[in-house]
């Protein structure tokens, strides 16, 4: 055996080494949170081109997400250089996507297809909608859209049937429309992939001679289609080695299935199955409890962690009167990891010197939740603070409703043309024309080939109430539009939000807007020394592009505000859960297992601090209610907890009430 | 013509900060303080920007000036004898906080900006990182490193420059933040650093004994939180009056175009020993190392302070002078003079009275305490007033030092002085 070969097995612990080892397959390795399942499947890619003497172009690896794939390709470059490259390491998609790329031809794909992303979609659908003369707003659409996306997935079986037939007709309008421009959807690259495999034998056969090891990572979290496209690949070869965690599997929602997971021996009676439960992630106290919960749970396969850890701080169980004590909390404790965040806090004398001495950073820190709405008072709170934090999955800065508000005026303003900018301020502020008005006007102008614009002035739909109201909108746009040069671009911004009584409108509804719009106008200043007409093109060119740009950037410090679902697959030094309270976490009539998969995932992702915070009573959804702690909360030992139960609030109004009655 | 700036100041928009720190404001203390060009501080700041895009016209290159509609009702209410012109240049103050080399850092590094478009042009970039609405001073989650590098990729002709590079938990230097060289923080990009800000409570002398400075040119603000600290430290230059000018004598350090700093004495500054404030306990750099750094009442750990920690990273003797050594003048703030001579508090309302009272007859604070002759001084103000800004150009003070955020206190009269001249009569 090759020196760096051994070096990298001795690296392993034995269940690891015994995994990477392991023959042609098929191989289950059934990895807890923390036990280094990244690592094992790398090495084993590694072993294969280094000892077996695989062609790095033999190798198909699968991952769920593109982090996990530019992860473990980094990880095999690492260990043997430029060969990784050669290796496929991707997701399902990317898989799918380069198939179809080579062989679509067959399924009569034009070669130069593109996949269509959300908002692609979007307007996809609402054209399909229009040919079929139903409503195309954008919350019709919307739903649509996901109609159809789950109509599509019960026909594949990923999702149960339904009684009805479903939106059918719509499905093929909206297909027929994505054809025409020569767009696939993100599901539908899976579709054909395996619509290709299952009609072109030649075309599985050589894929089959192609790759002689399928890996794949994340097993659990496998769908139907993604099996059927993983038996096609590895074919009666069983040459299949799977990492997976049933614990883990969260996304029954989408359709997954880890039966395949638990069943494994059943579908491969020649298989065989290594379990990791050596953890390197977190503390004792963290891995007992994580594994006390989840063995409540009938459908697993039997795991408890262990790990050499040093012993840590106990779990923390913090109870708060209401979600603003809990965000004001968790402000605070934040502060203190990163000991303080201004000199202010230090006079204050709210920053303790012990802590202040620790070495945390806001990266080490996350805050999860169930559901994004349950962080909407903590952002609120993080934001004031000045606190550096991201939410994961938050609207991006141009998509936010005042800046498209303002983007789709200059667009029109540039462009009276612009329909679907025209559409967009139509009704904002509100101008008495509603939906229906909407769509009728639409199908006005497309009736006589006119642009929106053009139509408005024609308009036989519009009531003469509304007419009065387009007509003057139509002169304002027209008198802004003559004023384009006599102001900076920033000023027309803030002009153009005046005049049309769009910030007064915004800021009514939440006076946060105005922050955006000072935003927006401090960006567009950069543009302010051009003459306006270039200016107002170039920022817009800007804008419209910004959309595409990933602002994401993990060389930012700053704390991780994201659901469960979002966090699975990371790890943070100090985490954070909020609103573990019955209803919540598990939900009402939520699969109790799932839910409990959910809690060990959240757990999970913390090494050496876990907080779990619950609220007695917590503002949701547009109504306030009292909130009993989640009864996972008594599902470990009460040895490894701490719990703090936060006082109620002092009551204002009490003294004042004795007062009165003094005086009476 | 030789004139003073003052460029490290926070607006109204920042936390702990007076409501009053507005452009007029800023407009009638630098008149009244002897400063012709202030810093805007916060320019990151959405609704600053838009405050100082309306207020200000451009003046000079790279510097703004009031408009005269707003400046003219202020200048009524300014005293003929300190009048004069103000500028403002675009400033603002950034705290970094983030880990490098497995540690967490808090640095706060200053940025001066020539124009709108180029503040545009920053703010755009580092609005995609964090959130520049909640403070002034926004906190971002950025390596300073990296903060650099935006700045000189998007505005190159902008200068960035290390704040009160010695204060312990939040700067460049920090014994609980920061790094032991620049090197070490700024990585590549650290011969960009020409320019560093010593804070309250160091002065150039004790940046001197490090070698690694020698070739740095360091500046003096005044960090001011409210329109009346302006100008406890500033600068004096020589050069053009332009933001070019202003950079060029800091980037060059040359004595012809800038002359030197105006400095608190630093052991005012309220991190200049070593100690633990609950415990109102104050320590020297030999005190604290004779008790391991631990407070002697509680036993927590000391917050070092500056003196402390320019001594670890010394490598020259005390007394040494560095290559790029300017001339310096350490000051007391006017208003301290007049409240130990009145022997009463900074804030009170006799202290403002007789401080506006000697700014109307004898010029701006800064001509007062460097220029007016003590016998003017003596003449308007009397006999203790003379005697004590005499003791403070000589240098000739009792301060106990400041201490984990406690400011130091400064004395320059004794009980004789007050006897000897019990009985004269004055303003006082």
């Amino acid at each position: 055996m090759n020196v760096e070969t051994k070096r990298w097995l001795e690296s392993l612990n034995a269940r690891q080494r015994e995994a990477v080892l392991a023959g042609d397959g098929p191989v289950l390795v059934v990895a807890g949170p923390g036990t280094g399942k990244t690592k094992t499947l790398t090495v084993r890619l590694a072993y294969l081109l280094a000892e077996r003497h695989v062609a790095p172009e033999a190798l198909l690896a699968m991952t769920f997400t593109t982090r996990a794939a530019r992860e473990m390709r980094e990880r095999l470059e690492r260990l043997i250089g430029s060969q990784a490259d050669r290796v496929f390491l991707g997701t399902f998609h990317s898989f799918c996507f380069q198939l179809l790329k080579a062989e679509g031809h067959r399924l009569d794909l034009p070669p130069d297809f593109g996949v269509a992303d959300r908002r692609d979609q979007i307007t996809i659908m609402q054209r399909a909608l229009r040919r079929l003369d139903q409503p195309d707003t954008r919350t019709a659409t919307q739903r649509k859209l996901h109609e159809v996306i789950a109509f599509r997935n019960r026909q594949a079986n990923i999702e149960p049937p339904v009684d009805d037939a479903g939106p059918a007709e719509i499905a093929e309008a909206y297909q027929r429309q994505l054809r025409k421009c020569d767009l696939l959807d993100f599901d539908e690259l899976l579709f054909l992939g395996v619509r290709l495999l299952e009609g072109f034998a030649d075309v599985r056969e050589s894929l089959r001679q192609r790759y002689a090891h399928v890996l794949v990572d994340e097993y659990q979290d496998v769908d139907p289609v993604q099996q059927q496209l993983l038996r096609f690949l590895a074919g009666d070869r069983n040459r299949l080695w799977a990492v997976g965690d049933c614990d883990q599997a969260i996304y029954a929602f989408r359709g997954a299935e880890s039966e395949h997971l638990l069943r494994f021996e059943q579908h491969f009676p020649n298989g065989r199955v290594i379990t990791l439960d050596q953890s390197y992630r977190f503390t004792p106290q963290i891995a007992t409890a994580a594994s006390q919960i989840i063995r409540r749970n009938a459908s697993r396969r039997p795991l408890t962690l262990n790990t050499a850890n040093e012993s840590g701080s106990p779990v923390h169980v913090v109870n708060f009167p209401d979600e603003q004590a809990e965000a004001v909390w968790i402000v605070r404790q934040i502060e203190e990891r990163v000991g303080g965040t201004s000199h202010y806090q230090h006079y204050q004398g709210q920053v303790t010197d012990t802590v202040s001495r620790r070495e945390q950073s806001f990266r080490d820190v996350a805050v999860l939740c169930r559901l994004h709405a349950l962080t909407k008072p903590l952002q609120e709170a993080l934001r004031n603070s000045g606190i550096p934090h991201r939410v994961v999955g938050e609207a991006r800065f141009f998509d936010k409703s005042i800046v498209k508000d303002v983007l789709a005026y200059l667009r029109v303003i540039q462009n009276p043309h612009d329909d679907s900018s025209f559409a967009h301020v139509l009704n904002r502020p509100p101008r008495g024309i509603g939906g229906q008005t909407q769509a009728a006007l639409e199908a006005e102008a497309e009736q006589h080939g006119f642009s929106l614009y053009g139509a408005l002035r024609r308009s036989v739909v519009l009531s003469s109430s509304q007419m009065r109201a387009v007509k003057s909108m139509i002169t304002l746009l027209e008198e802004v539009q003559r004023k384009t040069e006599e102001k900076s671009l920033s000023q027309f911004i803030a002009y153009v939000a005046d005049v049309t009584g769009l910030r007064q409108w915004r800021i009514d509804q939440d006076p946060r807007h105005e922050n955006d719009l000072l935003l927006l106008r401090s960006i567009a200043a950069k543009y302010d020394e051009v003459n306006t007409a270039t200016a107002l093109e170039q920022f817009l060119e800007e804008a419209t592009l910004a959309v595409e740009v990933d602002d994401y950037d993990a060389s930012i410090d700053a704390v991780s505000l994201m659901t469960i679902h979002a966090a699975k697959g990371l790890e943070f030094s100090e985490v954070m859960l909020c609103g573990i309270e019955e209803g919540s976490l598990p939900r009402e009539n939520g699969d109790i297992e799932e839910e409990r998969r959910l809690f060990y995932v959240a757990l999970t992702r913390a090494k050496e601090r876990v907080w779990l915070l619950s609220c007695r009573s917590r503002f949701l959804f547009g109504e306030r209610r009292d909130r009993d702690p989640s009864r996972f909360l008594q599902e470990f030992d009460d040895s490894l907890k701490e719990t703090t139960v936060m006082p109620d609030r002092p009551r204002r109004s009490k003294p004042e009430a004795e007062q009165l009655s003094l005086l009476g | 013509m030789s004139f003073i700036a003052d460029l490290h100041i926070h607006s109204r928009y920042s936390r702990a900060v007076s409501k009053d720190m507005v452009p007029e404001s800023l407009y009638r203390w630098a008149q009244l303080k002897g400063i012709t060009v202030v810093g805007t501080g916060d320019f990151t700041h959405p609704a600053w920007f838009a405050e100082l895009q309306e207020k200000l016209e451009p003046a000079e290159q790279g510097l703004y000036r009031l408009k005269p509609e707003l400046a003219a009702p202020v200048d009524a209410g300014i005293p003929e004898s300190c009048r004069a012109d103000v500028r403002f240049m675009l400033t603002s103050e950034i705290s970094s906080i983030y880990k490098r080399h497995e540690r967490t850092r808090k640095v706060h590094n200053l940025i001066f900006a020539p124009s709108f478009s180029a503040v545009a042009n920053m703010t755009d970039k580092l609005a995609r990182i964090g959130n520049l609405h909640s403070d002034g001073r926004p906190i971002l989650g950025l390596d300073s490193e990296e903060l650099l590098r935006i700045m000189i990729e998007r505005v190159p002709e902008s200068l960035f420059v290390p704040a009160h590079a010695w204060t312990p938990h939040f700067s460049v230097f920090g014994a609980n933040s920061g790094f032991d060289s620049l090197e070490e923080c700024f990585g590549d990009l650290s011969p960009h650093i020409q320019v560093i800000e010593t804070g309250l409570s160091s002065d150039p002398p004790m940046n001197w004994r490090l070698s690694q400075l020698d070739g740095i040119t360091l500046i003096s603000n005044s960090d001011a939180h409210s329109p009346s600290k302006l100008g406890r430290e500033a600068n004096v230059l020589n050069g053009d009056l332009s933001f070019e000018g202003i950079k060029a004598a800091f980037t060059s350090g040359d004595p012809a175009l800038f002359q030197g700093t105006i400095e608190f004495f630093p052991e005012e500054g309220k991190y200049h020993f070593d100690g633990h404030r609950n415990c109102r306990v104050r320590m020297s750099p030999e005190e604290a190392g004779a008790h391991d750094d631990a407070c002697p009442e509680c036993g927590k750990p000391v917050t070092r302070g500056v003196m402390h920690r320019v001594e670890i990273l010394a490598d020259q003797p005390a007394g040494h002078r560095a290559r790029r050594a300017l001339s310096y003048r350490s000051l007391v703030p006017l208003v301290e003079l007049i409240a130990e001579v009145r022997g009463a508090g900074v804030n009170t309302k006799g202290v403002t009275e007789v401080y506006h009272q000697l700014l109307a007859s004898l010029g701006n604070e800064f001509e007062i305490l460097m220029n007016v002759p003590i016998a003017a001084i003596e003449e308007n103000a009397g006999m203790l007033l003379a005697l004590a800004i005499q003791r403070m150009r000589e240098g000739n003070v009792t301060i106990a030092p400041g201490y984990d955020g406690e400011y130091g206190t400064v004395r320059l009269l004794s009980q004789e002085d007050r006897q000897s001249h019990a009985s004269q009569t004055s303003l006082f």
